[in-house]
């Protein structure tokens, strides 16, 4: 192939590139990490041909990746990495009251500054957000979506349970993402960690995340992936799937009806910024033009920086 | 499932399974801080999965895909070096591994030679470099793509080679073996260099 050359490398550089073969290669949980919230993403967005496959996939064991790998991609996503979970901008442990644990974590004032620096994405991409939509009651809920619909996971949730590896008081909250890591790849488990704290004013929502999961375990888990339901992601994206597939058919009446069912079902969604999106455009094509845009700006508030913000902007033009 | 030897895939998600791990170290390789390696491996595929019916066949769909991640690569490495200026560095100050078997350590030490090496290379010949070197791509998939000609694609590569030796022989020399925590650390330190090194050249131009 490369005959045309007349500088090959010498046998010391084939060496080292040979040796270090595998050391930057991806876990399990990396793959499932980053598949989880790719087709998070996508769950939501426009023009999507084979997704009915991808949720087969990811909601049977034809992902190839084993359940606890999905659910450790899916905490990982719901940990607010992708899935818009606030950015709060306080200390960890100074501003999250014990009283967490059974009541909403009003950690604080959303964080005026910029989300998560390294994480900013291109247009379709992931990009953490600071603003505080993390409890209950300080949402701004969008005028069109029922109640139940806007919270984030919150008690009871299966996600919730995957997020809650340690105890409340011990809790390090970028220990997270690391325990989904074996600990033999260490230059992985960076990876992990860096991921966890990257988004620096994320940390005590994290933390809130934890107080408020239901009897954490005592022990810290080898990998955060056991309790959850492995269908439930899957399920999610299928029925945010169907929905849209129902808005692009020109039903938006029915979609609406199967978005209050998505969020009755689901009390507390994963894809709670996918089906706000969604919302906004059913609204849209159902000719509530009003409440669309009540719901538009709720999104803006509730998702700030949003990889659906330019979908959110142009469901009703 | 697609048979495994053509590079043919029929979704995107066989697209994923297949070319994820490529990716993923890819990105690393091309100096994609830890911390962004999940937003840019993710971008890389939303790109791809918005562009899937686009994508016309007309080069394999392994040299499409480098093609979006050199894009995605390069945005998430300007922005990273926007940021440096405002937030504080990442911390380094993880644990260092306990007992680790001859194998792994040779393996890090590899690396982390790679890594120091990779980040003395300009943005330009490192891009060949992975291409070719690293994932045994062709000069001809590489100047595809990278949508340049295949005799600018084989001078970079050539470019590229002489500064890679270059910098694996300083790195070898300036990093004895003893040195092995920042390898085991992984290639974080790199970074640095990496990004001194981009600043410096984009200042120069």
């Amino acid at each position: 192939m490369n005959e045309r050359l007349d500088t090959e490398l010498s046998a010391a550089a084939r060496q080292v590139i040979r040796e270090a073969r595998g050391a930057d290669d991806p876990t399990a949980e990396d793959e499932a990490r980053v598949k989880a919230r790719w087709l998070a993403g996508i769950a939501a967005g426009a023009g999507v041909s084979s997704l009915s496959e991808a949720v087969r996939a990811a909601a049977s064991t034809g992902w190839g990746l084993k359940a606890g790998a999905l659910a450790a991609a899916l905490a990982a996503a719901a940990a607010g990495v992708y899935l818009g979970w606030p950015q709060l901008s306080e200390s960890p442990r100074a501003s999250t009251p014990a009283s967490s644990v059974t009541g909403s974590p009003m950690t604080g004032s959303p964080a005026a500054g910029s989300p998560g620096a390294s994480n900013a994405a291109p247009s379709p991409g992931p990009a953490p957000r600071p603003s505080a939509t993390a409890p209950v009651t300080a949402l701004p809920a969008p005028a069109g979506a029922s109640p139940a619909a806007v919270s984030p996971p919150a008690e009871g949730s299966p996600t919730q349970e995957q997020l809650a590896p340690e105890p409340p008081g011990t809790a390090e909250p970028q220990a997270i993402a690391s325990e989904a890591v074996p600990p033999a790849r260490v230059p992985e488990k960076a990876v992990a960690v860096k991921a966890a704290r990257a988004p620096t004013p994320s940390r005590s929502v994290r933390r809130a995340v934890l107080l408020k999961a239901p009897a954490p375990p005592v022990e810290r888990p080898r990998t955060v992936a056991a309790p959850l339901p492995s269908g439930q992601l899957g399920e999610e994206i299928a029925l945010l799937s169907e929905i849209r597939n129902n808005l692009q058919s020109g039903s938006a009446a029915r979609a609406l009806e199967q978005l209050a069912a998505y969020r009755q079902r689901f009390g507390q969604p994963s894809l709670a910024m996918e089906a706000d999106a969604l919302q906004v455009d059913a609204l849209c094509r159902a000719g509530q033009r009003d409440a669309a845009r009540a719901a538009a700006n709720a999104f803006v508030s509730r998702w700030p920086g949003s990889p659906l913000q330019q979908r959110v902007d142009a469901a009703c033009r | 499932m697609v048979d495994a030897e053509r590079d043919e895939c029929a979704t995107p998600e066989q697209a994923f399974e297949r070319h994820f791990s490529m990716v993923w170290r890819s990105l690393r390789r091309l100096g994609v801080a830890p911390s962004s390696l999940d937003d840019a491996a993710q971008d890389v595929f939303l790109v791809l999965h918005r562009r899937w019916l686009d994508f016309q066949h007309q080069s394999s769909l392994k040299t499409w895909i480098y093609g979006i991640l050199l894009r995605v690569a390069s945005d998430h490495k300007r922005r990273a070096r926007r940021e440096r200026a405002r937030w504080s560095p990442e911390p380094t100050d993880l644990e260092s591994p306990v007992e680790l078997p001859d194998r792994i350590l040779q393996q890090r030490e590899a690396s982390h030679l790679l890594h120091v090496a990779l980040g003395q290379l300009d943005d330009k010949e490192r891009q060949m470099l992975v291409l070719v070197d690293l994932e045994e791509g062709s000069a001809v998939e590489a100047a595809e793509a990278l949508g340049i000609n295949l005799n600018t694609a084989y001078s970079r590569l050539r470019r590229g080679r002489q500064s890679f030796e270059k910098a694996l022989r300083a790195a070898s020399s300036s990093k004895p073996r003893a040195d092995l925590e920042d390898a085991a650390r992984g290639p974080e330190a790199v970074d640095i260099t990496t990004e001194t090194r981009i600043t410096t050249e984009t200042n120069g131009e």
